[in-house]
């Protein structure tokens, strides 16, 4: 997505700090890439659906684990990947303690999720995979196709390779931070 | 390869073999993705030469380790399942000479895609998923739309996926056991 068009209102490249000061006065979806503002493609239902979802399953997850340090947000959190380089996963976890109501950063997340759409498959998964895996924090990488498996997990292992499962079905342990997610669930209303 | 709408195609879903033989008198690219006849989009400049930047140090590559294996550039099918079939950007396959009139290639060690900035398709997870499936396949190399950077996904011996992002220096590819010089692909483009 870097040949992206700039947009109108972006005169020079912008740091992380400089774009989410102008994303407070600029409603819609955005994503910082190299210094560019680039407009995230409105969605489709099904891509919608799906993010719902996974949203509505990484909540039961971290209910079911009993765990209160843990959060989920919904699409619209900003995560910082380079000085000029920052994007909002569809659905993420972070740990530690809940962050105030009028944060739009989220500095620690542990799992990040795409949705996939056409135009953004191919940068969700290469780009991205590159760019979410260079945040320390992040441990979990969970691609969803929006109706289709498998649903693709990259995972940060100890030794710091990148353990990659296709999942078809079934649960699947996401450690750290310990929660269990269903893989139909994300897809399909349970 | 860039998967683009579907033209004036047979529309009935086909067989791998059906289609083997329907592609035989259509000139073009196409891909089989289940069933359905996808005509590949016209290919960017950057595209084409990243690709034959890559094809040029596989070659390389196995020709330093003298292994008994051989680089396909792009063109050759290879066989997912009864109804898909693709075109990688590249290959590897080792053992006895593919006959030259064979358009498919049944045992790739290594494959190879260069995405595209263009690509509207769900193509890297599909293809992740199709390529892994193939017994043969313990390499699929995804080359990034701005031609920066490689991810590898490999199928080790147990089975399990390990994923490497890379942007420089060489990268062990294991079997068929080559030594991929990154340098020299993305210095070259």
């Amino acid at each position: 997505m870097t040949e992206q068009p700039k947009h109108p209102f972006q005169t020079a490249p912008m740091t992380v700090d400089e774009y989410l000061v102008w994303g407070e006065t600029h409603p819609g979806k955005y994503e910082l890439h190299d210094g560019v503002i680039v407009k995230m493609p409105s969605e489709q239902a099904g891509h919608l659906k799906v993010k719902g979802r996974a949203h509505m399953e990484l909540h039961r997850a971290v209910k079911a684990s009993g765990r209160s340090d843990l959060h989920v947000l919904p699409d619209g959190a900003t995560v910082r990947i380079a000085p000029h380089r920052a994007y909002e996963p569809d659905a993420l976890v972070y740990a530690g303690p809940e962050l105030p109501d009028t944060a739009i950063e989220v500095p620690n997340p542990v799992i990040v999720v795409e949705v996939l759409s056409p135009s953004t498959a191919n940068f969700d998964a290469t780009q991205k995979l590159i760019g979410y895996f260079g945040v320390p924090s992040i441990a979990h990488y969970l691609i969803v196709h929006p109706a289709e498996l498998p649903v693709i997990l990259h995972s940060r292992q100890a030794d710091g390779t990148i353990l990659t499962r296709l999942l078809q079905s079934g649960s699947v342990k996401l450690d750290p931070p310990g929660i269990e997610i269903d893989i139909a669930s994300l897809l399909a209303a349970s | 390869m860039t998967a683009k709408r579907k033209q004036q195609l047979p529309t009935g879903p086909m067989t791998v073999d059906e289609y083997l033989v329907w592609a035989d008198s259509h000139p073009g690219k196409f891909e089989l993705h289940d069933g359905v006849i996808i005509a590949m989009a016209a290919e960017r400049v950057g595209h084409a030469v990243m690709k034959f930047e890559v094809q040029t140090e596989l070659e390389r590559a196995i020709k330093k380790a003298k292994l008994d294996c051989t680089m396909m550039p792009d063109g050759m099918t290879v066989r997912i399942a009864e109804k898909t079939a693709y075109e990688p950007d590249a290959l590897v396959y080792c053992g006895p000479n593919v006959p030259p009139k064979d358009v498919e290639i049944p045992h790739p060690v290594i494959v190879v895609e260069v995405l595209s900035v263009s690509t509207r398709t769900y193509d890297s997870n599909d293809k992740l998923d199709g390529y892994l499936r193939v017994p043969s396949i313990r390499h699929y190399m995804v080359f990034s739309p701005d031609h920066s950077r490689l991810t590898v996904h490999s199928k080790q011996a147990d089975g399990m996926i390990l994923t490497q992002i890379a942007t420089k220096g060489i990268l062990r590819l294991d079997p068929p056991g080559i030594d991929f010089n990154l340098d020299n692909v993305f210095s070259a483009s």
